[in-house]
């Protein structure tokens, strides 16, 4: 297990056709964040909650981390904060190292702002106040101004002498957010912050609070368990699975080309099909794909083949059979069996109707070939 | 890389995040306050044990065995009496239309306000020989008494009258905390209203009603004061007469250490009951529960309400004034005795404020560092609760007159009382006001540049307040009132507002008694209000 979770490490990368390496995505704009094989295990537990975890975040840009509870996305981001302190590897800081083997530096004096799912706000300080709590050292004119252009920036100017729980959950979503910004902070921490709201709110606030982020320029970290709210969000995403990072990149790339199984199935739906690769086919039972990365000849792997990615057509002469169909607005997904009695999604729009039990031949039209060898990991 | 100066800096922050800025002085404390907690009982013990064969034959002695008995008799009637009183009007005042029963309600929990010795001293003024009663029987031509209060059953009687608002309290939050979807469903498989309480309401109502009556017999174990008014001999009044007249700190231990083992056996039996109790508190969802609506039994149930309430408060404090006879004699009472009021006052006060200091830190420990010194910590604040005023007293005597003898004798001793027996009140405040306070807020501080102990004052300190503060008045009133520890820790001539009732009750002083009565009732009512409006402001801030 831990030998498997080092060697991933070494394998992030863009699956299919280039593979970069981390340190060569360096662009002219300066890191902010940078970890370096961060290890966090809790008191008497054998399993990590954090492994070996290293990634950088640039100025400026908004990272997501995605994942299902109890990955370490949390644990990662009080490592940040400073809420608890490693147990290996180095953390940076704007160029400062905050935590190593014998450095420790408490969250008040990394720089750091916080916005907590439950948005943590002061419940005895009013809406300014709870602004100006991070704005001691500054002179009293200046954290007016600065308290009035945060409060500007999260469209909550009129509101400052409210207390807390006289807000909407939106409202305060924004308070805390502009508490977090108020003393310009180096990188803000959100720590699913969306997860409190109501669904038919969250998309808007989420829509407010990136374009807030852009805006200031803020370099950003957010933790979250919805992938969606990843993709919309993010510049880039890494995807966390039992305190291990196995990709880190463009929500395009995590999508349609997983680094590993668990991330194909965890970031949208997925199906897998046995494959084997004969030179320059691989050859599964819904037809034959391109041998896109050369693998030899002979490998047994396993086809990842998104419900999108499949057509239907009815065809008396097909072994295969609709066997349900969940109308799902404003898209069917039908469960169709293969001859070998597998089973495969596919989605089709909104008005075309097949009835269950009608035979269809099925025709898939992958965008990138995504396979993986039996251990999980993509090839 | 680094400077070596910078490292050390913050090498100081590791590990002061490590033992999360509570450091030496915090151990310090934490052994400190286990000492001062935990050794008076410890050395109690020991030197009952240390007497050996004596002890044994004490322990022995057939009078042991009634006297044992009668203890527990007392405190078994004592528990049904309340039991009775207090199911009823439980059930009526939650669960029916009853006219006026939102002010019922609140007027059910004043028995508690009312200590039981100064409940004991009203109704000897009616029942007593000498009382009310029997004068009027004898000026009507009858011989002799024809009730008397003293004895077992008149113990019983008062003491289940001024402790069964525990299991008023108790039932009531079952009742109306309980899921209304479970009697629909028993109605709806066809049981009518009784078969419904007797098959579901009920068997749901028993672990409240269990911890209520657990409550009433530990209280009854522990009571001294109207105990030893009405003449009825149970452990706390023995330990008193082998202590205060015959001298025999040996007896008295042993028999304190019989006591403490019968509480612990009541407490533990208590820990099973309220974790059992926990499947009742589950709400079914924002629905209140069913209200019967009482038809032809209004004037009944009326007449059960008033009847309990009249018994407990409204006849107590009618007699009170009574016996006052005049305003004027309360003013007069008030400054010939302003220094018991003042002795009341002040110890009272010091010690609720060592104790909301104490609790707090002990509560801050275990809540937000858990481990085996915050919970070792937090059991020996909780001591104060197994231990009867009586007990407490004799075990701070046998402590501080051997290793500590120039604080024995001083009004330290009254404080020390106080505040070991009531620091399970102002540790709860805090640490009911601390788990309202959610944890994220402190870290928010943090991240906006405060240290642990920034993060403290301007924060958790502020929303804490209104808790801590409660805490401090529930101590303040319990001190005030206190009489067994009062009695025997207190300095010669050294009167409290509790020491003057129970005096005078016994020198027959009835007009002396009933006014200090009043003002230790007005004085302890006050802080009573202040903690309902103090509730109220924290749930408006939480």
């Amino acid at each position: 297990m831990g030998n498997i979770a080092k060697k991933r490490i070494g394998e992030i990368a863009v699956a299919g056709t280039n593979i970069i390496p981390l340190e060569q995505t360096s662009s002219p704009r300066p890191m902010v964040i940078r970890l370096d094989r961060v290890s966090k295990h809790y008191g008497g537990d054998t399993i990590a909650a954090v492994e070996n975890i290293s990634f950088s975040v640039e100025q400026g840009e908004i990272l997501v981390l995605l994942g299902p509870s109890g990955c370490g996305k949390t644990t990662t981001l009080r490592l940040i904060a400073g809420f608890e302190a490693p147990d290996g590897g180095r953390i940076e800081i704007a160029g400062r190292t905050v935590a190593c083997d014998n450095i420790f530096l408490p969250p008040e004096q990394r720089g750091v702002g916080m916005v907590f799912q439950d948005y943590a706000l002061f419940p005895h300080l009013t809406v300014q106040e709870n602004v100006a709590f991070g704005l001691r050292h500054v002179s009293a004119e200046q954290q007016r101004s600065r308290i009035a252009e945060a409060l500007d920036l999260v469209g909550l100017s009129t509101l400052h002498r409210r207390y807390p729980y006289e807000l909407s959950g939106g409202q305060q979503q924004r308070v805390a957010l502009a508490r977090a910004l108020a003393p310009s902070p180096q990188v803000v921490l959100l720590d699913e912050p969306f997860s409190n709201l109501d669904a038919d709110m969250r998309a808007q606030i989420r829509e407010d609070v990136h374009s807030i982020l852009h805006q200031a320029g803020t370099t950003a970290i957010f933790v979250t368990h919805d992938q969606e709210e990843a993709f919309v969000i993010a510049d880039r995403v890494g995807v966390l699975n039992r305190g291990c990072l196995e990709q880190l990149d463009h929500p395009e790339a995590i999508y349609h080309t997983p680094a590993t199984r668990f991330i194909a199935g965890f970031v949208g739906s997925a199906d897998f099909v046995p494959g084997l690769v004969q030179g320059e086919r691989i050859t599964t039972e819904l037809g034959t794909f391109p041998n896109q990365q050369g693998l030899s000849v002979g490998r047994a792997v396993e086809l990842m083949i998104r419900p999108d990615d499949i057509d239907l057509v009815p065809d008396e002469a097909s072994e295969a059979t609709v066997l349900t169909r969940q109308f799902r607005g404003a898209d069917n997904l039908y469960c169709v069996r293969l001859p070998s009695g597998r089973k495969i999604h596919s989605n089709q729009g909104s008005t075309k109707f097949i009835e269950p039990g009608t035979r269809v031949s099925i025709q898939a039209n992958p965008t990138h070939v995504v396979c993986f060898d039996i251990d999980g990991l993509s090839q | 890389m680094v400077s070596g100066s910078v490292q050390r800096v913050e090498l100081v922050g590791l590990w002061r995040s490590q033992i999360a800025g509570l450091g030496v002085p915090a151990v310090v404390a934490t052994v400190l306050i286990i000492l001062l907690t935990a050794s008076p009982l410890v050395n109690l013990l020991i030197s009952a044990v240390t007497g050996g064969l004596k002890a044994f034959s004490i322990v022995m002695n057939s009078s042991m065995l009634s006297l044992i008995a009668q203890t527990l008799l007392l405190a078994g009637l004592a528990t049904l009496w309340a039991m009775v009183l207090g199911l009823p009007p439980a059930w009526i005042l939650t669960r029916t239309d009853l006219p006026g029963r939102r002010l019922l309600q609140a007027v059910g929990v004043l028995p508690l306000a009312i200590p039981p010795y100064i409940g004991a001293f009203t109704y000897i003024t009616l029942l007593g020989p000498v009382g009310w009663i029997n004068t009027a029987y004898q000026t009507m031509g009858g011989s002799g008494p024809i009730v008397n209060i003293y004895g077992l059953w008149g113990g019983a009687l008062v003491l289940g009258l001024f402790t069964y608002p525990y299991i008023l309290l108790m039932v009531s939050s079952a009742l109306k905390g309980s899921d209304p979807a479970l009697e629909e469903a028993a109605r709806a498989a066809g049981l009518g209203p009784v078969g419904i309480f007797c098959r579901v309401t009920f068997p749901l109502l028993r672990p409240s009603l269990l911890a209520g009556a657990l409550l009433v017999f530990l209280y009854a174990l522990s009571d001294f004061g109207a105990v030893s008014l009405l003449r009825v001999n149970t452990f706390t009044t023995e330990i008193f007469h082998q202590l205060n007249t015959r001298f025999d700190q040996q007896n008295a231990a042993v028999l304190s250490a019989i006591l403490v083992l019968l509480t612990a056996v009541v407490l533990m039996a208590q820990r099973k009951s309220l974790g059992r109790r926990s499947f009742v508190q589950r709400r079914g969802g924002t629905r209140p529960a069913t209200i019967y609506p009482l038809g032809r039994w209004k004037v009944p149930a009326l007449c059960c309400s008033y009847l309990v309430l009249g018994g407990s408060v409204f006849l107590p404090v009618a007699l009170l004034l009574y016996q006052i006879g005049s305003p004027m004699s309360l003013l007069h009472t008030l400054f010939a005795g302003y220094h018991y009021l003042w002795n009341s006052l002040w110890t009272a006060a010091v010690a609720a404020t060592a104790a909301s200091g104490l609790g707090l830190f002990a509560a801050y420990l275990s809540q937000r560092r858990k481990g085996p010194v915050g919970l070792l910590l937090t059991s020996a604040t909780q001591l104060g609760y197994a231990i009867p005023g009586t007990v407490l007293g004799l075990s701070l005597i046998l402590l501080y007159n051997t290793y500590l003898p120039w604080v024995y004798g001083t009004a330290t001793m009254v404080i020390l009382g106080y505040l070991l027996r009531f620091l399970p009140q102002a540790v709860q405040g805090s640490a009911a006001a601390l788990a309202q306070v959610n944890p994220n807020l402190e870290e928010a501080a943090r991240s906006l540049g405060r240290s642990t102990w920034q993060a403290l004052r301007e924060v958790t300190v502020p929303l804490i307040r209104p808790g801590v503060a409660a805490g401090w008045m529930l101590v303040f009133i319990s001190s005030m009132k206190e009489l067994a520890a009062t009695l025997l820790l207190r300095p010669a001539g050294f009167d409290t507002l509790p020491v003057r009732i129970w005096i005078a009750s016994i020198e027959v002083d009835y007009a002396g008694a009933a006014a200090t009565s009043l003002i230790l009732i007005a004085i302890t009512a006050l802080p009573l209000f202040l903690i309902s409006r103090l509730d109220a402001t924290a749930s408006q801030l939480n």
